[in-house]
């Protein structure tokens, strides 16, 4: 060891000790460099901007990366009236398709296994700096979400959700480098028009060509482990601290929270675990604190088995295809799942009873007695 | 648990955009510029930079800090001019009071109520940061004085930058008065030095990027092990060794940037590590393992005890009870008693091995002894009690789980970095020796920034140092 450190030395003093400066010059010049890139970070994160912090790109189109990151960008610095608020289940949602459908201007906070802290980032800052113009909040309510035990999705990026001008983390880390490169990179060569779209009408959307179907949902049965989340009663907290206190200090936004759609393979999994109950007490809980504000409106699709019972709808047992989308934006314009307090508790019997007739088939591919096609 | 301390606190670390950006350019250009003024208003100037440092963390603590100074510079004015061995040993006395009521009263009240069965309440206190490192240095300035090695009374402002410099505050080295306070009396010292810059600014840069770049990359490693229900020997043995890596690039770093540092205001800092994993015995190994915290310990325990002079027998109970010591200063949980108590055997026993039997050991075995060792031995500092650290060896005899278990999977980049860690930290010479080797260029400008420049872009995932919190 001794004979590679002085190797080591030598080398250093032979190769690195070349091009000698006097202490002056070097101190001088290692403080213009260290300013000159501090200046440049600054400047070309700014400029590009890469997660619409500050501002939409300087005719650079903005490019998808990460959506916990980009959410807040996109609740600032675009044009709306309407957001669409929701967890990977509503990420195929299509801007151009629910401006159409109810005479909006949206766009999407949607991100794979959103959780409640974060939700309630955003709705918070959407809210309080586009007051006015926010009308209304669609919110894709998936339970799960509101659970204590799935880590903040926020937290990541907590440092672009503040309102901070100057922000460190932003400017000066290898990810915003990264991120600078691959926008200015994309703009440069537009092949890549995926990740264009995913920022435009197919905001946060997964890439295409995810298979739909029975089989597939078949198949994801039989993969079944375990609860995403394991509800629990701090669940009840979340509903109050992240939701409900949005939509009681903002009265003038109407908040149309629906229930998303899963299949109804989902209650026979709840079944198989013993959490019917529990998972229809804590709907019941949810619904019940909504009641009371007039400006929100529950639309229950997780009763709606003209979709959930349709297997061909899903390629797993809570996500569905684009094509419900469609059907859910026009029962949301239209009202036809809507529902009250007293209908939603109808609706948990339906889910019972609906979990039932198709029980055995569950249990039969589950145990493998049936095999997925 | 040696990472216990990660959750809850945010704090200005030298590895911060505040710190980097703001505060220490701030604080040098602050301190030279004041210079050029008055000598004194520049070294005002560094008390109120360390001391806002310091007061960042916690403002309460700062007045414990404060009052602390006040305490010990008072006691060391009395004992100026009555030198009574009383005087000493009472302020040396409040101070470990001190150490001992903010560091070992919960620990001390935990033993009490389950040896006898009583209900006292612990108070949770949080550990101010930093005591044990100025209340040492306080005790040896106090032990200075009465022994007559600090003829000259310096000022309170000097006395106060002394224990309250930022770069050596929070995480040592521990210092001695003798060795810093002439440096902050010096008149040549309150002048830019930019041979000293330089130097100080390649040195920290150095410092940072091994912490950033390398003992931060091997925590992720290191925790999962710690954290994991069911480790098999894979995971123990590359969670393991990341844990010793980390342990060392994190400290070795830390040394370096608190070097650095105070070369920037043309202080020289002692070295406190000197690659400690090359070492191939136990004793080399502590002579270059936290070099001012044995200096402490031998000068403070081991010698008053009698050292070697009181025979055999109570020459190795003094090093046992050094060692004891040593491992409760650590951490205040017998996990860390017993990490020390068993470096003290193991000093124990090179002594038997080198001096009494006086057999001697080739350098490849000795040195793979004293590695395993010390490897293996962190695991008690690491794990959350005795019977978690055994936990940990017993993964190492579980070859049935001869693939990750999950938890520590080797991608190209983990093994990559593993390697560079075994290349820099076997073959690689110690950042000292760099320091006494360096000269002004353009290569080593280049080399500075790109390592600062890479270290701050990795800021974003800010850990604390390991030792902050003792």
């Amino acid at each position: 060891m001794k004979v590679t450190e002085n190797l080591i030395i030598s080398l250093y003093q032979k190769i690195i000790n070349r091009a000698q400066m006097k202490p002056e010059n070097f101190v001088a010049a290692f403080l213009v460099i260290f300013a000159a890139a501090i200046i440049f970070a600054i400047a070309a994160v700014w400029f590009v901007d890469p997660y619409i912090r500050y501002h939409r790109g300087f005719g650079l189109k903005e490019v998808y990366r990460q959506s916990e990151a980009m959410m807040p960008g996109v609740l600032r610095n675009f044009d709306f009236d309407t957001v669409l608020f929701g967890s990977s289940v509503c990420q195929n949602f299509d801007l151009d398709e629910i401006n159409k459908i109810l005479h909006c201007r949206s766009v999407k906070a949607t991100t794979p296994g959103l959780e409640s802290e974060t939700l309630d980032k955003c709705l918070e800052l959407v809210l309080k700096e586009r007051k006015g113009e926010v009308k209304r909040c669609l919110i894709g309510a998936d339970l799960f979400c509101f659970s204590r035990n799935i880590s903040p999705r926020w937290k990541d990026y907590h440092y672009l959700y503040t309102d901070d001008i100057f922000i460190p983390e932003y400017f000066f880390s290898i990810d915003s480098a990264k991120a600078v490169g691959e926008v200015l990179e994309s703009n440069i060569k537009p092949d890549k028009t995926a990740r264009f779209r995913m920022m435009e009408s197919k905001m946060f959307s997964n890439k295409p060509g995810i298979p739909y179907g029975k089989k597939y949902l078949e198949y994801g049965v039989t993969q079944l482990r375990e609860n995403r989340s394991a509800m629990s009663d701090d669940c009840l907290t979340n509903f109050e601290n992240h939701l409900y206190r949005h939509i009681r200090n903002n009265p003038d936004v109407q908040f149309d929270i629906f229930l998303p759609p899963y299949s109804i393979y989902f209650w026979c999994f709840q079944v198989e675990l013993g959490e019917l109950e529990k998972m229809l007490e804590y709907r019941r809980r949810f619904a019940e604190g909504l009641q009371n504000f007039p400006n929100a409106v529950l639309h229950d699709f997780n009763a709606d088995f003209s979709i959930c019972s349709n297997l061909e709808n899903f390629k797993d047992v809570s996500h569905y295809s684009p094509a419900v989308n469609t059907e859910i934006l026009k029962k949301i314009h239209s009202g036809a799942v809507k529902c009250d307090f007293a209908q939603f508790i109808r609706n948990n019997e339906s889910i019972r009873s609906e979990t039932q007739k198709h029980q055995a088939e569950f249990d039969r591919l589950r145990s493998g007695a049936v095999q997925p096609r | 648990m040696l990472c216990d301390f990660l959750s809850g606190v945010e704090f200005v670390l030298f590895c911060s955009y505040i710190f980097v950006l703001l505060f220490l350019p701030l604080t040098v250009a602050g301190y030279f510029l004041l210079n050029k003024i008055d000598n004194r208003a520049g070294r005002c100037w560094l008390l109120a930079a360390s001391l806002y440092f310091y007061g960042y963390f916690n403002t309460a603590y700062l007045f414990l800090l404060l009052g602390s100074l006040v305490f010990n510079y008072f006691i060391g004015f009395l004992l100026y001019s009555h030198r009574k061995r009383w005087l000493m040993i009472f302020g040396i006395a409040v101070n470990l009071f001190l150490l001992g009521y903010c560091k070992y009263y919960d620990f001390f009240v935990e033993n009490l109520n389950s040896l006898f069965g009583t209900d006292f309440v612990l108070k949770h206190l949080m550990l101010p940061l930093g005591i044990s490192f100025f209340t040492f240095q306080q005790i040896s300035y106090l032990s200075d004085v009465f022994h007559g090695e600090l003829e000259e009374r310096y000022s309170p402002l000097t006395y106060a930058l002394f224990v309250t410099f930022f770069p050596q505050l929070v995480a040592g080295p521990i210092v001695l008065a003798n060795e810093m306070m002439p440096q902050f009396a010096k008149k040549e010292n309150s002048v830019p030095n930019f041979a000293n810059l330089s130097c100080g600014i390649f040195v920290f840069a150095l410092g940072l990027a091994k912490k950033m770049l390398l003992a931060d990359n091997f925590a992720p490693i290191a925790s999962a092990l710690f954290a994991a229900k069911d480790p098999g020997f894979m995971d123990a043995l590359s969670g393991t060794f990341a844990c010793a890596m980390q342990v060392y690039f994190d400290f070795s770093g830390y040394s370096d940037m608190a070097i650095g540092i105070g070369l920037m205001f043309n202080i020289m800092l002692p070295v406190n590590f000197l690659s400690p994993y090359k070492a191939t015995n136990i004793q080399e190994f502590w002579h270059t393992w936290h070099i001012t915290l044995g200096r402490f310990l031998t000068s403070f325990i081991y010698f008053p005890l009698g050292g070697n002079r009181k025979g055999k027998i109570r020459t190795y109970v003094n090093l046992l009870i050094t060692f004891f010591l040593s491992g409760l200063w650590h951490g205040a949980s017998w996990c860390f008693v017993f990490w020390g108590t068993l470096h003290g055997v193991a000093l124990c026993i090179h002594r038997i091995w080198s001096k009494e039997l006086k057999l001697k050991m080739a350098v490849v075995p000795a040195f793979i002894i004293t590695f395993l060792f010390s490897w293996l031995s962190q695991v008690f500092a690491w794990s959350r009690d005795m019977s978690h650290a055994f936990s940990i060896y017993a993964a190492f005899g579980d070859f049935s789980r001869e693939k990750f278990s999950g938890y520590a999977e080797l991608s190209s980049n983990t093994i990559l970095l593993f390697v560079v860690g075994i290349i820099l930290v076997f073959f690689f010479p110690s950042t000292d020796s760099f320091r006494r080797n360096f000269i002004p260029s353009k290569w080593n400008l280049l080399l500075a920034f790109a390592l600062l420049a890479w270290s701050v872009l990795s800021f974003n995932k800010i850990s604390p140092f390991i030792y902050f919190n003792f």
